[in-house]
């Protein structure tokens, strides 16, 4: 029973995910970096008004990090 | 709102204490879309992943207003943001960036959330609690799904390999803290109830969602899962 949920989860999430691509939403990946382009002088903000913390990337780590569960 | 009055109260700190730290996760979460957004829009990501993508950012902070509501009506202030890092190491390039957050915050860790909700809406009782884990699992999905579709439209183009060796640090926040002992009251099974899983739970949904979602997901795409094995390895 709950491999079979399971299943579905894999199937909803990364088939489903995929088949958004195999049905054309993906897009031509650009292979520019914007680091070295001009910047357009656009500031994404948060719906709350805010930025985030470190600007647009933030402070990258030395080694990766991840996110928390819920 | 007052929720879990009935249980010891121990429980319904932990309880509150749960929803209090789901309001932090959403709320980073809603900063990592903001990135993810503009890395993708940089990447000439199509309208479809761009618009998923702003419009978790939305969602997210929706979430967060949910969360908090809830860890107060169990008697916890979820209190002020902690900080949201990026995610990726320094030194990667614009595709690695935003290839290694779409995994580590959508595939991982948007994915265990629906594996956590897909199991806690079950059994959940209060209504308050009920309508907000729907409408969180309902949002929960599509952000899982975008991290699996930038996989699959990237992979089209570029080896994703690289990302393994990055697994154990995606897992590592989140999964990590499950293999350490936990207080007995993290272990109440009457937390299932409020929208909480109980510690010994939360471990097996992780490894469940490991095995049957992430691995084969990862291997879908090119990305090995052998060092995310070695980590859990370490771990049991």
């Amino acid at each position: 029973m709950a491999t079979k949920k399971r299943h579905r989860l894999f199937e909803l999430l990364v088939v489903g995910g995929g088949l958004w691509v195999a049905t054309g939403c993906g897009g031509e990946l650009t292979r520019q970096d914007p680091q070295q382009q001009p910047s357009t002088g656009v500031r994404r903000v948060l719906p709350d008004g805010g930025v985030p913390d470190g600007g647009e990337g933030g402070d990258e780590p030395s080694v990766g990090y991840g996110s928390g569960f819920w | 709102m007052k929720l879990g009055l009935g249980l010891p109260g121990p429980v319904r700190q932990v309880a509150g204490e749960a929803w209090a730290s789901r309001t932090h996760v959403e709320e980073i979460s809603a900063v990592q879309f903001f990135r993810l957004s503009a890395e993708l829009a940089a990447l000439n990501a199509s309208p479809r992943l761009l618009e998923v993508a702003s419009r978790a950012v939305h969602d997210e902070t929706r979430h967060r207003e949910l969360c908090a509501e809830l860890a107060q009506a169990y008697g916890v202030d979820p209190g002020p943001l902690a900080r949201a890092p990026a995610l990726a190491p320094a030194g990667l390039e614009l595709f690695e960036r935003c290839l290694y957050a779409a995994v580590a915050h959508c595939c991982v860790a948007e994915t265990e959330s629906m594996a956590t909700l897909s199991t806690l809406v079950r059994e959940a009782e209060p209504p308050e609690v009920r309508r907000a884990l729907v409408a969180i699992a309902r949002d929960e999905v599509e952000h899982a799904q975008l991290g699996w579709a930038i996989a699959a439209w990237a992979a089209k183009e570029r080896s994703l390999s690289f990302l393994g060796r990055a697994l154990p640090s995606m897992l590592e926040p989140g999964a990590g803290p499950l293999f350490r002992q936990a207080p007995p009251a993290a272990d109440d099974g009457r937390l299932a109830l409020h929208g909480v899983l109980p510690w010994s739970r939360r471990r097996q949904v992780f490894l469940s969602a490991f095995e049957e979602v992430l691995i084969p997901g990862w291997g879908r795409f090119g990305i090995d899962g052998a060092a995310a094995r070695e980590w859990l390895r370490r771990k049991g």
